[in-house]
């Protein structure tokens, strides 16, 4: 029994870290109706910002997190100004294209600059673990999961009780009222898309200690992000951090009691089984955020 | 008696989306007036008022409110200008609750202004008031025509715009749909409307345009409109014979 509640802690942990992916992806997708292919790679970035910072700069841990944040936040910024402001609706297909596009120049711009190879990051944090109340708690996933918890609760915050946050949600819900009332789309997706993609940097930055920074490290996480958002609805903040959390858990206690191969494979399968069930994913009611 | 100013003029107005809909139409829209905008599926009525609006493609011509041209301004410019519109189907936001809706229709104004928006059109329409706290899209269908008609009214437009505004109600909510319109020119409104239910729009109405295929059949004053004989036949089911005699 305690190894499974220590699975089921790791699970949430490895969760909490999907769904501030999960939740920036989804909330792109609300707003901008874009699937963001690039968006693992924000994550590629945030980590590699972070570890340039830690071990090249030498700056501290939560400097390096809040900086390589903001850095990815304004890159997403800018990648939106630049190229996807230009997107009309409808023209899904064109956002796919292009989003890919970004995703490669980002992993190999990373490449080109910083090399290929894997690098490991140390801060005061590593290899430090906590024993509470009998169970095994690694100091930098706690870290990570407390930075997570915070950004979507600052999130939800925002969306719930700010003006502009407020207008994200009237806008993914009904853009054509949106225009009515006089909310300007162009400063709302922009907004958006800042803070999705500055979230999965986040998660990069603050994952990076945990896991080897390489230039290839966001595709593989960006289709278990994508079985994620598909899982909880298309578009639904809350669906994506249920999602994720349970994707998480799940991940950890098949990897614990079976094969680490099955563990890969898990989300897809949970995909594959939520779908038949719930076609328009467990939070899914054809309208977001 | 005096002659009212104009408020809104079009000249030659040809709008659409991928191609012009509705050709070169003229009109001079008096204020503190309500205009019926009248004509059969497919002519065009809802395409012209959402130009109006800014939000369909102005091919050509020009859109004048108080003298000025606003026919490249976006559809929040002409919020700010005083224009308002409820368009047909729904236009709120139905995950929101009754207060985040309005705070949304008020959204172009300082948060001091959006609060006395909010109440004046809570003394407007009461019924809002009880349902503050309920999701948008689990009001009536004609709770939420009230809630859209509350959030184009709380920026203070002087043209509102309405498409459709009794589409799927009762007939005592059409009733009472149509009494909130009169009661708007009270306040000091110039109202646009189209309509299919063409007897209770003219009823209500000073002047009405009709609009056939895209391009003005006739304009007049309402009631002289509702006496044509083509308009009874083509609109409101009369004989032939029996409209002309």
């Amino acid at each position: 029994m305690e190894f499974f509640i220590q699975l089921v802690i790791n699970g949430l942990m490895l969760g909490m870290v999907y769904a501030l992916i999960a939740i920036g992806l989804s909330l792109i997708f609300g707003v901008l109706e874009i699937v963001n292919f690039a968006h693992g790679h924000f994550y590629m970035l945030g980590a590699t910002v972070l570890a340039a910072l830690v071990t090249s700069a030498g700056i501290g841990f939560f400097p390096s997190l809040v900086i390589a944040t903001v850095a990815v936040g304004v890159v997403g910024y800018l990648v939106y100004v630049v190229l996807l402001r230009h997107f009309r609706e409808g023209e899904f297909d064109r956002g796919i294209i292009l989003t890919i596009g970004i995703g490669m120049v980002l992993q190999n711009g990373v490449a080109y600059l910083f090399g290929s190879s894997s690098r490991m990051v140390d801060t005061s944090l590593s290899f430090v673990s906590w024993d509470v109340a009998g169970f095994f708690v690694d100091a930098q996933r706690t870290v990570a999961v407390l930075v997570g918890a915070v950004a979507i609760a600052a999130l939800y915050a925002v969306l719930t009780f700010t003006r502009i946050g407020k207008a994200m949600r009237a806008f993914a819900q009904n853009r054509e009222a949106a225009f009515i009332v006089g909310i300007r789309p162009a400063v709302i997706a922009g907004i958006a898309v800042a803070i999705g993609i500055a979230l999965a940097g986040l998660a990069g930055a603050a994952l990076a200690p945990v896991f080897a920074v390489h230039p290839a490290m966001g595709a593989p996480i960006l289709f278990k992000v994508f079985a994620i958002i598909i899982i909880g609805g298309l578009g639904s903040l809350p669906g994506a951090l249920v999602a994720s959390l349970l994707i998480g858990v799940t991940e950890s206690v098949v990897g614990g009691y079976s094969s680490v191969a099955l563990q890969d494979a898990v989300a897809f399968m949970l995909m594959i089984v939520v779908l038949l069930a719930f076609p328009a994913g467990l939070f899914g009611k054809g309208i977001r955020v | 008696m005096p002659e009212k100013k104009v408020i809104l003029e079009l000249q030659d107005m040809c709008v659409g989306y991928s191609e012009p809909i509705v050709r070169n139409v003229s009109l001079k829209v008096e204020e503190n007036t309500i205009w019926s905008l009248i004509g059969g599926n497919g002519a065009g009525k809802s395409t012209l008022l959402k130009s109006l609006f800014g939000l369909t493609r102005c091919f050509s011509g020009t859109l004048l409110l108080d003298g000025a041209p606003i026919q490249n301004l976006s559809p929040a410019e002409r919020v700010r200008k005083g224009m308002g519109i409820v368009p047909q189907g729904r236009c709120n936001f139905p995950l929101m609750s009754v207060r985040e809706n309005l705070e949304m229709g008020a959204y172009t104004l300082s948060h001091s202004e959006a609060k006395r928006a909010m109440e004046r059109v809570l003394q407007m329409f009461p019924v809002l008031r009880q349902k503050l706290g309920e999701s948008a899209g689990n009001l009536s269908g004609g709770e939420q025509q009230i809630l859209e008609t509350a959030m184009a009214l709380e920026t203070g437009p002087r043209v509102l715009l309405l498409d459709e505004p009794s589409l799927g109600l009762s007939p005592k909510m059409q009733q009472e749909v149509f009494e909130n319109v009169e009661s708007l020119r009270g306040e000091g409104l110039t109202v646009i409307m189209a309509e299919q239910n063409i007897l209770g729009s003219l009823m209500i109405s000073d002047r009405a345009f009709v609009l056939d295929l895209g391009t003005k059949l006739m304009e007049g004053a309402a009631r002289e409109v509702l006496e044509d004989p083509k308009i009874k036949v083509a609109f409101l089911g009369a004989d032939p014979e029996e409209a002309v005699e």
